[in-house]
This record gives C-alpha cells, structure tokens and sequence, in this order.
C-alpha cells in the first residue's frame, strides 16, 4: 500500500490517466450490459412527443458542434427518430451554431428522414442563423420576415408545411439540443413570450441549471447528456451509441470516487505516521 | 395596451430598475457612494502578481471567451476588463512580465486600450509590446483553449487570472495552470464552471464576488452603485420568496399568480 | 468625428432596446412592426460579426508571418488550414458536401473532440488532487458529490436502489435550490448590465475604457 501510495504521489497524473483510459475503452470493446433506468426528466420528453398529434409542428433547434457531439448527438438522433415515427407531426429544423448544419444532415440521413417523408410537406431544414438570441427572437415573430429560403436555398413559400407556420404561436413544442446559451434564448423567446412548450438535450455540465426551471415546470424535460440519450434509446427501441456508452460512464464513475476515497484514505495515514 | 400576462414582468422589471437606477444616479452624482467591503479575492490578486515577481516569471490573464455583446457573460466580460485593469497596474509596478489571452475580437481593443493605460500610467510604455502582451488568440473556444494553454506551457507562468465567462475550456485552463505550478485566481458567474475553478484554482471568486471586486478595485462610483442596486433588487426577490412561501403554506396563492405568467 | 460617432451610437443604445422592451409588454402593431425590423437587422449584423473574427486572424497571423514572430510557421499552417476549409465550402456550395464533410471529419472533429475530451482526464487529476476531507464542509461537498454520481451513473442503482435515491433528493434539495439563487442573481446583474448601456453608463460596448 505504502509503495503504491510513493507511486501515486510521485507520477499520480500518469497513473490516474491510464487508469481512466482503461476504465473507458475495456467496457466500449467488451459491453458489461447494465440496465439503463429511466429518469423522470427524460420520461417528461418522451410523454410530450409521444402526445403529438397530426399537424402539431416540433421546432428542434441545435447547436451540435464536434465538440460537444458525443454527448448531445446521440440524443437529437434519438428525438428526431422519434418525431419521424409520429404520423403527421410537421419537423422544423434550425442551428444555432456554425457546425450545426452539418450535424443535422447528418442525422436526417442517419435516421433516413428523406427516404420515409417528404422534404418541404414533413421537414424543413433552415440551417444555421447567426444572431444568437435575436436570431431566435425573429423565428419566434416571423419566421418569413426574417428568412426567405432554406437551407438548401429553396424560397419558404415554396415549401406546403411552411405556409401554416408563420411564427413561434403555430408551434407546439420546441428541443433545444445545445452545451452553450442557446438554451435560455428559447427559453426567454418562446416559453416566456408566447407559452410555447420547451424542452432541452444538454451536456451534462449544463443540466444543474436547466433543472431548476423543469422543477418550476417551465420546461417539461430534459435528456441529460449521454445518459439520458441511452434512456430514451431504450424509451423508443432504438439501441445506439449512447446505450454502448453507459457501461463506459459507469465504470468511469466508479474510478472517480475510489480516486476520492483513495486520495482521503492517503491524507488518514499521514496524519497517522505523523503522529 | 398591455398584453394579458406581461403585467407582473412590466411591474417587476420597473421596480427593479427603478431600484437600480435611484441608486445609480445617487452614486454617480457622488451624493451617495456605497462602501463595497474589501474582497479578499483582491488580496489574492495582489499576492499572485507578487509572487510572479518573485519568481521572475510572467503574469497571464484571461477575461473569458464571451463578447462584450454577449446575453449571458456581458457582466462578467466588463468585470473582468476592470480587473485586467488592476492586474495590469500590479505586474508593471512590480515588474512582471504580462500576458493577456484575447479570444473574442470585439474584446481586443478594449484590453489593448486598458493594458496601454496601465503601462503609461507607470511610465513603463516602452515596455507594452504591441502584439505580444495583449494576444489575440482565437474567437473559437477550443482554438483559443489550445492557443492559452501553450503559451502557459511555454512561458511557465507563474499567476495565471481566468476572470470573464469561460465555458467548457475553464477546467483545461485551470488544471493546465496548476500543471506549470501558477498560482491562480479565478471567477465567473457561470455557475457550470465554477466547481472547476474551486477544484483547480488557488482562489475562487464565486458569482457575483468577481462583480464586487471589479467594482472595489473601479475608480467608478457608478459600479459601486450597481452593485448596492443589485443587492437591493435581491433584497425584494427575498422578500417575495419568504412572502409567497408562508402565503402559498397558508393556501393564499396570490404572489403565485402575481408572478406566474 | 470620433465623438459624433459615439453619440450616435448612444442613442441607438438607447432607442432601440426600448422599441424591443416596450415591444414585449404592449400590443401595438407598428411598435412590433419597428421591434420586428431591429430584430432582423441584429440577425444580419450578427452574421457580420462572424467575419470580424476571421478578418482579426488573418491580421495577426499574416502580421506574425511577415515579421517573423516567434513560431510563425504554425501561424502559416493556420491561415492554409482556413483557407481550405473557406475555398472548399464556396467552391462546393455548401458545409455538407461530401469533400467539407471529408476535412471537417478529418480535422476538426478529432482536434475539437480531443480538446473537449481532456476535461475527462483534468476532473480525474483534479479531484484526487482537491476532494481531501480537511474540514466538515469538504466532507460534506465529498459525501454529496459521491451520492450524485452514483444518481447519475446507471451502476448506482445495480449497486443499491437507495443510492440513486439519496443523490436525487440531495439533487432536488441542495443543487437545483442553490442554483436558482444564482440564476436569480444573474438575471439581475444581466438586467443591471442592461441599465447601463441604455443609460449611457456603461462604456465598454462603445470601445471606450475605464
């Protein structure tokens, strides 16, 4: 204990990197399996979208970057998945940020949106709109006003689904998939000024924040980070990335708190030779 | 003319700026100067720049990655630029080298004009180095992440300052600054960062702390105004939430439906 | 000159955050009509913005190349890298081509995810280093923080059904309570903020310092 205690202090970067890397990659190469339990803030999502009927309009903003798609990605595909099996629920689809466009033709062809429906009558993609916060504000007053084409470049008025969607009163719900503030502009914009129903797909670092305004029921759920895109894998039978992910996380997990308990466990000798 | 359910938010923000701006006014005037208590985040900055010295190596500073224009960081961004203020009058009176990470490129001009000052206010504007002591680095966060955390790497710095709204790139500056062995000062009011700034940092300014030390360190009474309207602003949402609380116990739910719109 | 531009932009300070404020609260057709266009108008200038920040790196790094600045040659590197990736998206007409995808893929992805991937590795160090019980309240922030990871990690409720149970009131208590005070906090000093640039108070958007 005494030689492994010398070795830690000495190269404890090292040690904990490997350890780390270890408790990652084995569970990802060869699953463990853990049952993935469903929390209230997911199951909140999926009752929502589960309650959608033909012509309700799903707003699904992103801000997917290659940063932060490991955690969020699996989660849009999950969300859209789900809205592509709801029969005539109408699918708008908006970035926030500059690598979202990419991100969201990705998963429209992962989960073969353009094979199943219609492009213009099912699902529109607008693409990236800079602005921040104001760019969320001119979709939440008039989506016309402030573009004329999508993001492929066709007029909006060309497309049959949006002639009934003019502004943030024809939505239903609105997903905010996102690490950054985009979040809180849906939240101030659309909830805040015309009742809209928001909810949210978050990294992890984001959801302590998120969930005080889901316990004051101004947003009706929130898939958190991985975990939450491996329960609502499971909600809609879909087993992707982020249900292989969980195993990984666990055992991550579990290496944190014996690093916790070991690093204490170090101070409780000193003190004990020192005396 | 008021729109059905804005009535409680008109009447909220209007109390609230009101609050704000009597205080404002009266400070601004000097009629009233509100005393802010010394933080002891000031003596932290003031011992981190004089062990640079110490040591001889330089001082860096970061004032965040979001822009002046940004919804949620603004505060911290102009906190921040008031601290850099000071940072930089203590590196040039005890002779430390100063480097300042630049992401955003609407922030640039400011710290430039702030750093310049600090250095001519000294008498040292030979030793302002146009280019090099104030760096812009990147407007992407991770661009900006690799850039800082190189240049602590190479410079081994010996104080490092991450003040402003830092996002996912906060643990990377801060635990790369404990790596080199800098002292470091840190704060934001983003409050998903800030475990790991009290995890990897020296010192800790937590929330609003950072705003207070700008506006102790700021020859500006107006801040110091700002900050007392604030406190007074908070004042009345406590009031409201012990108001509603004992009201919505005793089944009077009418705070409930003031503020619910 | 200087000045009058100062001014200007003063009042727009000024004028035009009314038009949005007094938009949200009243119903009148021609103010939404003016708060709408001021909108829009940000959108575009929002989009402008974004050219400002590759126009400040070419000045840099074409200034660090041309005066032969320490490690120049990255500087080269990074100018060639954007400008492949800006060529590639106009030459291609769109960020999801499959060549943009092709560099985008093959660069950015790895470098960002890397990036983002090493707060896994520094919260490890980092809390062997700094989670030592020295005081009640460590102990406390230790406990808590044990409790809240084996709520979030799906081996906590293999372990023990309890556990996740304890972390989701210590969540529901402690974290959600705590952060609404800080939230409530921000939000008046993002009003405050607000105050003072419409007042005229605050000068850093107008470029000036203290």
């Amino acid at each position: 204990m005494m030689i492994f205690r010398e070795l830690l202090s000495r190269n404890y970067k090292q040690i904990i990197y490997l350890a780390l890397f270890l408790a990652l990659a084995i569970p990802l190469v060869n699953p463990i399996g853990l049952p993935v339990p469903v929390q209230k803030t997911t199951m909140g999502v999926y009752n929502k979208i589960e309650s959608l009927k033909p012509g309700d309009v799903a707003v699904v903003g992103s801000n997917i970057g290659a940063a932060i798609y490991a955690e969020v990605y699996p989660q849009y595909i999950a969300i859209l998945e789900h809205l592509f099996r709801k029969e005539g629920v109408k699918v708008l689809l908006v970035g926030h940020g500059t690598e979202a466009p990419i991100w969201a033709e990705k998963a429209l062809n992962e989960i073969n949106a353009y094979g199943r429906k219609t492009y213009g009558a099912d699902f529109v993609h607008l693409g990236y709109i800079a602005g921040e916060e104001a760019a969320v504000a001119g979709l939440c007053r008039d989506i016309h006003a402030l573009l004329k084409v999508d993001y492929k470049g066709r007029p909006l008025t060309d497309l049959p689904m949006m002639k009934n969607i003019k502004s943030a009163k024809d939505f239903t719900i609105v997903m905010d998939f996102t690490a950054s503030a985009d979040s809180q502009y849906w939240l101030n914009q659309a909830y805040a000024t015309y009742g809209t129903a928001v909810g949210f797909g978050l990294t992890a670092i984001k959801v302590p924040d998120a969930y005080a305004y889901y316990t004051a029921g101004q947003i009706f759920g929130i898939l958190e980070s991985l975990s939450g895109a491996a329960q609502y894998e499971v909600l809609i039978r879909r087993p992707g990335m982020a249900a292989q992910g969980m195993d990984a996380q666990s055992l991550a997990h579990l290496l944190y708190i014996a690093l916790m308990v070991l690093c204490n466990a170090f101070v409780v000798m000193e003190r004990r030779v020192k005396k | 003319m008021l729109i059905a359910g804005k009535v409680s938010w008109a009447l909220i923000t209007l109390v609230f700026s009101l609050a704000m701006l009597v205080v404002l006014y009266l400070a601004s005037r000097k009629i009233y100067v509100p005393q802010i208590r010394e933080h002891p985040g000031v003596h932290a900055i003031t011992e981190a720049v004089g062990r640079a010295a110490e040591m001889g190596r330089p001082v860096s500073f970061s004032p965040g990655t979001s822009s002046l224009y940004d919804t949620k960081y603004a505060g911290d961004t102009a906190a921040a630029l008031t601290l850099l203020g000071y940072v930089a009058k203590e590196a040039v009176k005890t002779g430390s080298k100063l480097i300042v990470g630049i992401a955003p490129p609407t922030v640039l001009p400011v710290a430039q004009a702030i750093v310049q000052t600090a250095y001519s206010l000294e008498g040292k504007s030979e030793e302002y180095v146009e280019g090099d002591t104030v760096r812009f680095y990147s407007p992407d966060q991770w661009g900006f992440a690799s850039s800082y955390i190189g240049m602590m790497y190479r410079e081994r710095v010996a104080a490092n300052f991450l003040f402003g709204g830092h996002a996912a790139e906060a643990l990377i500056l801060a635990e790369t600054g404990a790596t080199v062995g800098a002292m470091q000062v840190a704060g934001s009011t983003n409050v998903y960062q800030l475990p790991m700034y009290v995890v990897a940092c020296d010192y800790t300014l937590i929330g609003e702390d950072q705003l207070a030390a700008a506006a102790y360190l700021s020859p500006d009474p107006a801040q110091k105004g700002v900050i007392f309207g604030q406190d007074i602003a908070k004042l009345i949402c406590v009031g409201l939430i012990v108001l509603g609380a004992i009201l919505s116990t005793a089944g009077i739910k009418i705070i409930y439906q003031l503020l619910a719109s | 000159m200087a000045g009058v531009w100062r001014k200007i932009a003063s009042v727009v300070l000024l004028v035009a955050p009314a038009i949005i404020l007094f938009d949200f609260a009243l119903k009148n057709p021609t103010l939404q009509s003016v708060a709408t266009d001021l909108n829009n108008w940000a959108v575009v200038v929002g989009a402008f913005a974004l050219g400002i920040g590759a126009y400040s790196l070419v000045l840099r790094h074409g200034r660090m190349i041309s005066k032969r600045r320490p490690e120049w040659p990255y500087s080269i590197m990074l100018l060639l890298t954007m400008f492949t990736f800006i060529v590639t998206g106009l030459v291609t007409g769109s960020i999801t081509s499959p060549q943009y995808n092709w560099i985008y893929t093959a660069i950015v992805m790895p470098v960002s995810s890397t990036l983002y991937g090493m707060n896994a590795f520094f919260i490890a160090s980092a809390s062997y280093r700094a989670f030592k019980a020295k005081s009640w309240e460590a102990l406390v922030l230790l406990v808590a923080a044990i409790f809240l990871m084996l709520k979030n990690a799906p081996i906590g409720g293999v372990i023990s059904p309890v556990l996740p149970q304890i972390g989701g009131i210590i969540w529901d208590f402690a974290g959600a309570t705590g952060m609404r005070a800080l939230l409530i906090g921000i939000g008046i000093g993002t009003l405050a903020l607000g105050l003072r640039v419409i007042i005229g108070q605050e000068k850093t958007p107008l470029g000036g310092a203290e």
